[in-house]
């Protein structure tokens, strides 16, 4: 009796930790500490706080490995030593990197997000039309200690809709063409970096180069690029005088005859077998040594130093009809339920920092969104590469991600993809492609 | 019966309904974990789903701001070429499935149901893919499959055979997925088929060796008739576990882009709903083709009942 007593009291008590476990919030709520109202103008230079309490600020970015982890808990504890004398204690809560951002919005949804997290560019648009992010406006016509003119302009100009400003950009980064010196050294050919120097570097000279590379019996391909929007469908149209969307992205422009063309130049690519197939697979055989060029951002960077054991370098992308790059952007930006704003805005300036920025860039993962002198002198040092000024010189000319305001990004981008895949694949023409794009993305703007 | 009496026979009615009612309070408390786990985990978010279903909710936003839009989700499945590309790839890939993973199952169980050398360690390797976790052996499929440097074309390049563009071509893509999943199932359904072949009596094979019958006629005329209700239970679980399949395709056809395979090749029903939901960011267009699942396997599963009673035999 007393067994089936215990076993009765057990029955209850696994009860209540099941309903505690499913209907209790994350200890990690929006922001501990004390809490003021949101909605209340910044008060400017205060450090945001009052009284003694001391406030805890969540962010978050997606780390892709342990390096870069430990160096923004690094940043976090720099940030911590500048806020302490504000009461202000920054928590860094690094994100995971598969699913980031189904996580957030989740989390946004639940009112369990961080009070500032990174998110990708091209997604800004979509965070703001569902009203999650902070305008920070009000914060940066008040405070006088942040330049916002100190920021590459792009990122800034994507960030601003309606005169609010949704974000400080935490980095940016140019594609360029990696490439691998040894197999042009070999091939007897002149690489992308000699190309561009004699002003060479273009659309002829890489399918050139290219077909000399690739050598089948040794499964090695010239040109190697992602299969995803950035280096594929976007670089490729936008390079032939098309691109996307129309000026004022409101409809699809991958059916005008710049963009078809582009589709075509990458058709023949793939059907003259210059280019490996797949996505990832494409960087292992570029640092297996396979690839003799290869599209990619600077965050491709540190696994090519890991891995390459030849001699490699960087060369600005080859000029199509126009010249074009893409400028890869995200910004840190603050949950719009933030508890602490004031709060969030100082660890927002302490985080995007010059020589906050410096710190990360130094890993080599990234380039700093900042124009500051700190900033720049702190990527240029970080080699191999040693032509990192091609990563800089793209900035003049690159098109920036482009946050849709007029759409829904992940609806276009989902509906062109599979159709992008199937030109390559040769299962239908460049013409079908474009068509088909522009037809099945109409409903991607309307929000 | 007497006022005396009439008062002892209440005063025992008493007693013996509240020991009762001690013994259901008892037997209630002991099932309430089970029972709100299934309320709190599974009816709740069922119901949630359903009326997720009719109205336009995000993931992005919380639920109470979504807004009723009636049956506009359910018309939309049907309008949606992804719907029927998924639809298509999932009913060939289970098909298939069924085809690979209960055919080679049977005779695997047939040939280790007899007494060999090695038999245990047989059994136990044919097992060891079930055990395994799913995302871990596609991952490691991934590499296995490789078009330039996996160990599988290489292997078919030392017959002369060519390579094939397995993980990175709309044309084998599926077959792929299949080729795993069904790799991974048959150690099970092996497994089922060898408890069943331990149940059927050795008397019956007695009897048919005395009267002439070959092996052959022993297999087709006393095993399979007598493995028709493991069979019917493994054709209907195998088959559930198709329809619903998400983890293979998503792990070996995941990449950059938000397609699941080159030109969603080996986007199924469950993928597609999980991408519509959590990535594209339309929760209630996800719940209804969750329901439209639920309503095919349901439609599937009584279909195999009412088939069933032609070919099954229960001793």
């Amino acid at each position: 009796m007393q067994f089936k007593r215990m076993l009765s009291l057990f029955g209850v008590v696994m009860a209540a930790a099941l309903v505690l476990a499913a209907c209790g919030v994350s200890t990690q709520q929006q922001s501990g500490g004390t809490t003021t109202n949101p909605t209340a103008a910044p008060a400017a230079n205060s450090g945001g706080t009052s009284g003694g309490s001391t406030i805890t600020i969540r962010w978050r970015t997606r780390p892709s490995d342990a390096a870069e982890q430990a160096v923004y808990q690094a940043l976090n504890d720099a940030a911590n030593q500048q806020l302490a004398s504000k009461n202000i204690k920054a928590v860094y809560d690094p994100g995971v990197n598969q699913d980031y951002e189904p996580k957030l919005k989740a989390e946004l949804s639940a009112g369990t997000a961080p009070d500032i997290a990174w998110i990708p560019g091209a997604s800004t648009a979509d965070y703001v039309a569902a009203g999650q992010l902070l305008d920070i406006k009000p914060y940066l016509d008040k405070d006088t200690s942040l330049k916002i003119a100190d920021f590459y302009p792009q990122p800034v100009a994507e960030l601003t809709h309606d005169g609010k400003v949704y974000g400080l950009p935490r980095d940016i980064s140019t594609m360029v063409t990696y490439f691998n010196a040894d197999l042009f050294k070999a091939a007897g050919i002149p690489n992308p970096k000699e190309l561009s120097d004699q002003g060479k570097w273009n659309w002829e000279t890489l399918l050139d180069s290219a077909k000399k590379l690739t050598d089948a019996s040794k499964q090695q391909y010239g040109l190697g690029f992602g299969d995803w929007w950035g280096p594929a469908w976007g670089y490729f149209t936008n390079a032939a005088g098309g691109g996307m969307f129309n000026k004022e992205r409101t409809a699809c422009n991958l059916n005008s005859a710049e963009s078809v063309a582009g589709a075509k130049y990458v058709q023949d690519l793939y059907t003259q077998k210059l280019v490996p197939a797949g996505d990832a697979d494409g960087e292992a055989l570029f640092n297996a040594g396979k690839v003799g060029m290869y599209f990619n951002g600077r965050w491709f960077t540190p696994g090519v130093r890991t891995n390459a054991k030849f001699n490699w370098d960087v060369a600005e992308m080859p000029e199509g009809k126009v010249k074009s790059t893409w400028l890869f952007w995200g910004p840190y930006v603050i949950n719009a339920k933030t508890a602490n704003p004031d709060a969030a805005w100082e660890v927002l300036k302490a985080i995007t920092a010059a020589d906050a920025m410096g710190k990360v860039a130094a890993m080599g993962t990234n380039i700093p969104s900042r124009k500051d002198q700190t900033a720049v002198d702190a990527f240029l040092k970080s080699n191999p590469p040693t032509n990192n000024q091609a990563f800089l010189k793209g900035t003049d000319y690159a098109v920036a991600e482009q946050a849709l305001y007029t759409g829904n990004w992940g609806d276009f981008s989902g509906k062109v993809q599979p159709l992008w895949d199937q030109m390559i694949a040769g299962k239908i023409t460049p013409e079908d492609f474009g068509k088909q794009a522009c037809e099945q993305t109409t409903g991607a703007f309307t929000k | 019966m007497t006022k005396q009496a009439a008062l002892a026979s209440s005063g025992t009615a008493r007693k013996v309904s509240s020991k009762q009612l001690r013994e259901i309070i008892d037997a209630y408390s002991m099932l309430l974990p089970t029972i709100l786990g299934v309320l709190i985990f599974f009816a709740i978010p069922l119901a949630i789903s359903l009326y997720l279903s009719f109205t336009n909710a995000r993931i992005s936003t919380p639920v109470s701001a979504a807004t009723f839009v009636g049956l506009t989700n359910y018309g939309n499945v049907f309008k949606d070429s992804n719907f029927y590309l998924a639809l298509r790839n999932t009913l060939i890939f289970s098909a298939a499935t069924l085809v690979l993973s209960i055919l080679p199952a049977v005779v695997l169980a047939v040939l280790l149901n007899e007494k060999i050398r090695g038999q245990a360690f047989f059994r136990a390797l044919f097992f060891i893919p079930v055990v395994a976790s799913v995302v871990a052996i596609s991952l490691l499929w991934r590499y296995l499959l490789n078009l330039d440097f996996g160990f599988v074309n290489y292997a078919m390049s030392l017959v002369g055979l060519p390579r094939i563009p397995w993980l990175t071509s709309p044309d084998w893509a599926l077959l792929s997925v299949i080729l795993v999943f069904s790799w991974k199932t048959v150690g099970y359904n092996m497994v089922i088929f060898l408890a069943g072949l331990q149940g059927i009596s050795r008397q019956l094979y007695e009897a048919a060796s005395i009267d002439g019958a070959t092996r052959w006629q022993q297999f087709t005329r006393i095993t399979m008739p007598m493995l028709s209700p493991t069979t019917f239970f493994i054709l209907i679980t195998t088959l559930i576990n198709c329809l619903q399949i998400f983890d293979v395709p998503y792990a070996l056809g995941y990449g950059r882009s938000t397609t699941i395979g080159p030109a969603d090749s080996m986007l199924t029903v469950v993928p597609l709903l999980y991408r519509e939901g959590f990535i594209s960011d339309h929760m209630g267009y996800a719940s209804s083709l969750a329901w439209v699942l639920f309503i095919m396997i349901m439609g599937i599963t009584f279909l195999q009942f009412r088939i069933s009673n032609r070919w099954v035999n229960y001793e």
